[in-house]
């Protein structure tokens, strides 16, 4: 169904949601995300990787050995940390937030979003395979299912919506094809049953999703969630591709099929991308905002995730973090760090009809 | 040390016959067998015990800094600063981990060293361990390669000879990574008992894990091991050993080389495109009859990402992971 995108291969792409848990699951046996700190990852991996699709299962073989290096493990964390930092800032100053989350994959934050507050609505946005393996996979695990309030009969895996509750629901959108900026607003808003409500407060949630996508299409995409939701906060956590270092990511990540060819070249350059995205859907407030919490007074911004350790991350939570495994790799470290970054952007305007 | 050297340590016409196949072997990129690896490592380590905890150098002198397991970029390496015995060679350590051929990079300076003991020095960077090899790479690579762990027991036990840096003609001070505080002096240096497996603090350890910093003064390294060290403590050290600079390895900087502390300390680096990700330049630093020096860097060796020159090889290359 899915029109491929224009480089890479939907495949690759869709492969970077398996890629993405594995790493959290290296992360969580080696205690930089603990059992309590977040009960679903081990069994929302166990599900997704005995349930799983092809792409999953390819994954699989490949990754029968817990053999990412440290830094990978100790940037998995910080990435989690920080997303998760800002997101229950927001459930926390929002009486009935909304969540559409972009590429999620099998992303352990709705469970626990869905879980601690009752008046949350969460929307997963993914390719076929990964909605149906995420349908799957919460419809079949008790403590998933408790989290999002799914009773049985909520469950008919029928694309586009396979899975959805009263507070969660999963929805199937290529965000590559033709015209996807605004079949997401329309699968979002206006279906026979609308999944959110245009006017309360909503979070857009983007990890390593738009980037995947030429840069046109992944600013419609925002510019048209902004426009549909007049009271929004962006949070994006993307690769951004300058110099030798971003050269060479690249090409090693056009290797493995799924080259970011929409990434920005630097962290102020994402963070310009999002305003004009905002700016476009109408006004932004430039007024005090306790959102996200190490947020400057502007409406937007981004830094790289060098400096995101220091600014968004609990001291004295990373602190026991970089001491969990010697870390030989610090240069590497830092450098990776600093081809990734945080970027924030929120408006609160008026529906712009 | 100098002239004066065992009779066990001359080498006869069949053992350089021997060396010059393995040299020639190890150079299509195939490990050796491993009857030959233990062999090696034996004579190595005669010639090694031998040697200072801080290994007297003359000049002209190539020093070369991490390579982990980089083969190809060894090779071209050598494109750029010649072979040995026309160019004399200083490797500063980190010959293992990482890259997809330890085995062959570190018996490649092994069976220099033991060719050339004279020309070619060797000294220990903080991959040269037991611990450090489980960690990254070279005990897997070991284990794929020849199926048990015995060629890294060889290696790892031949690690514990490795001088702890070197001293080109008393000007150039070259440990692995740096300075530490209980060390003032090069014959304090001398006079540790080195032959152990890495500690995981105290001096033999500063001096393969420290860092340089701008900050003055003795700080924390953000590594867990060794510390890091100021100007003031790099100008005491040379003052104190009459040294014109330190060159050491350790850290990756993206043009290969990097001067620093009033250009009293340069870190050189000779692994290019570090792990197949880095996109960083490589660098090594010649020093020549009379002491002076030039860097000269160099670029990854091709063909990148896709099958080896060598077809002769069969290790399966994964893009490096990222956050995805």
């Amino acid at each position: 169904m899915a029109t491929p995108p224009r480089q890479g291969n939907h495949d690759a792409v869709e492969a970077t949601n398996v890629d993405a848990l594995f790493t959290k699951l290296s992360a969580c046996r080696r205690g930089y995300i603990t059992a309590t700190m977040d009960p679903y990852l081990a069994t929302l991996a166990d599900s997704v990787l005995l349930k799983g699709g092809s792409a999953s299962q390819k994954q699989k073989h490949q990754r029968q050995r817990d053999d990412f290096a440290p830094l990978i493990r100790l940037g998995t964390y910080a990435r989690y940390a920080c997303v998760r930092r800002a997101l229950e800032a927001f459930l926390a100053t929002s009486p009935t937030p909304q969540i559409i989350s972009l590429g999620a994959g099998f992303d352990t934050l709705p469970f626990l979003a869905c879980n601690a507050n009752d008046d949350v609505t969460w929307v997963n946005v993914d390719l076929p395979e990964t909605c149906l393996t995420l349908a799957r996979a919460v419809a079949s695990t008790q403590n998933l299912r408790d989290a999002v309030g799914l009773e049985p009969h909520e469950v008919d895996m029928k694309l586009p919506v396979p899975l959805r509750t009263k507070k969660y629901a999963v929805v199937c959108v290529d965000l590559a094809a033709d015209g996807a900026p605004d079949a997401l607003v329309v699968a979002l808003t206006r279906g026979e049953l609308p999944l959110l409500d245009t006017s309360r407060p909503t979070l857009l949630l983007s990890e390593c999703c738009l980037a995947y996508l030429p840069a046109e299409q992944g600013d419609a995409i925002v510019s048209a969630v902004a426009r549909a939701f007049p009271t929004v906060r962006i949070l994006m956590y993307e690769m951004t591709l300058g110099g030798p270092f971003g050269e060479q990511m690249m090409t090693n990540l056009r290797l493995r099929g799924c080259p970011p060819v929409g990434a920005a070249n630097s962290a102020s350059a994402l963070a310009e991308r999002l305003r004009r995205c905002v700016n476009e859907a109408g006004d932004s407030s430039d007024g005090d905002d306790s959102w996200p919490p190490w947020s400057s007074s502007r409406s937007f911004d981004a830094v790289d995730m060098a400096s995101a350790i220091s600014r968004a991350m609990d001291a004295e939570d990373w602190r026991r973090v970089r001491t969990i495994e010697p870390l030989d790799e610090v240069e590497e470290f830092n450098l990776l760090q600093k081809h990734y970054a945080l970027a924030w952007a929120r408006r609160d305007g008026a529906a712009v009809v | 040390m100098g002239g004066a050297r065992g009779a066990s340590l001359e080498l006869s016409a069949s053992d350089i016959e021997s060396l010059t196949r393995q040299i020639d072997t190890l150079t299509e990129i195939k490990p050796l067998p491993e009857q030959e690896v233990k062999e090696l490592c034996e004579k190595c380590k005669e010639i090694l015990e031998r040697e200072k905890n801080v290994q007297p150098v003359s000049c002209p002198v190539t020093i070369v800094g991490d390579v982990h397991g980089q083969f190809h970029d060894l090779l071209e390496l050598f494109n750029v600063a010649g072979k040995a015995p026309e160019t004399n060679f200083l490797f500063l350590g980190d010959y293992v981990d990482r890259g997809y051929y330890s085995v062959e990079t570190v018996l490649m300076v092994i069976a220099m060293k033991v060719r050339w003991p004279n020309r070619v020095t060797i000294i220990r960077g903080n991959h040269e361990s037991r611990q450090i090899t489980q960690v990254y790479g070279f005990y897997d690579e070991c284990l794929r390669k020849y199926g048990t762990a015995r060629v890294w027991t060889f290696i790892t036990n031949l690690f514990d000879y490795l001088p702890l840096a070197a001293c080109v003609e008393g000007q150039i001070f070259t440990p692995h990574a740096g300075l530490s505080p209980s060390l003032d002096t090069i014959d304090h240096i001398n006079a540790l008992d080195r032959f152990t497996e890495v500690p995981h603090e105290g001096p033999i350890c500063d001096l393969l894990w420290s860092d340089p910093e701008d900050r003055c003064g003795w700080g924390i390294s953000p590594r867990g091991a060794g510390y890091t060290f100021g100007q003031d403590i790099t100008e005491q050290f040379n003052h104190a050993n009459g040294l014109q600079f330190i060159a050491r390895a350790h850290q990756l900087v993206m043009e290969g080389f990097n001067w620093m502390h009033d250009n009293r300390v340069v870190t050189v680096f000779s692994a290019p495109n570090y792990c197949y990700r880095c996109g960083n330049l490589a660098a090594i630093v010649e020093v020549d009859e009379s002491c002076g020096h030039a860097v000269q860097q160099f670029d990854h060796a091709p063909p990148r990402g896709g099958a080896d020159a060598a077809g002769a090889n069969k290790v399966k290359r994964s893009p490096p992971d990222y956050f995805v």
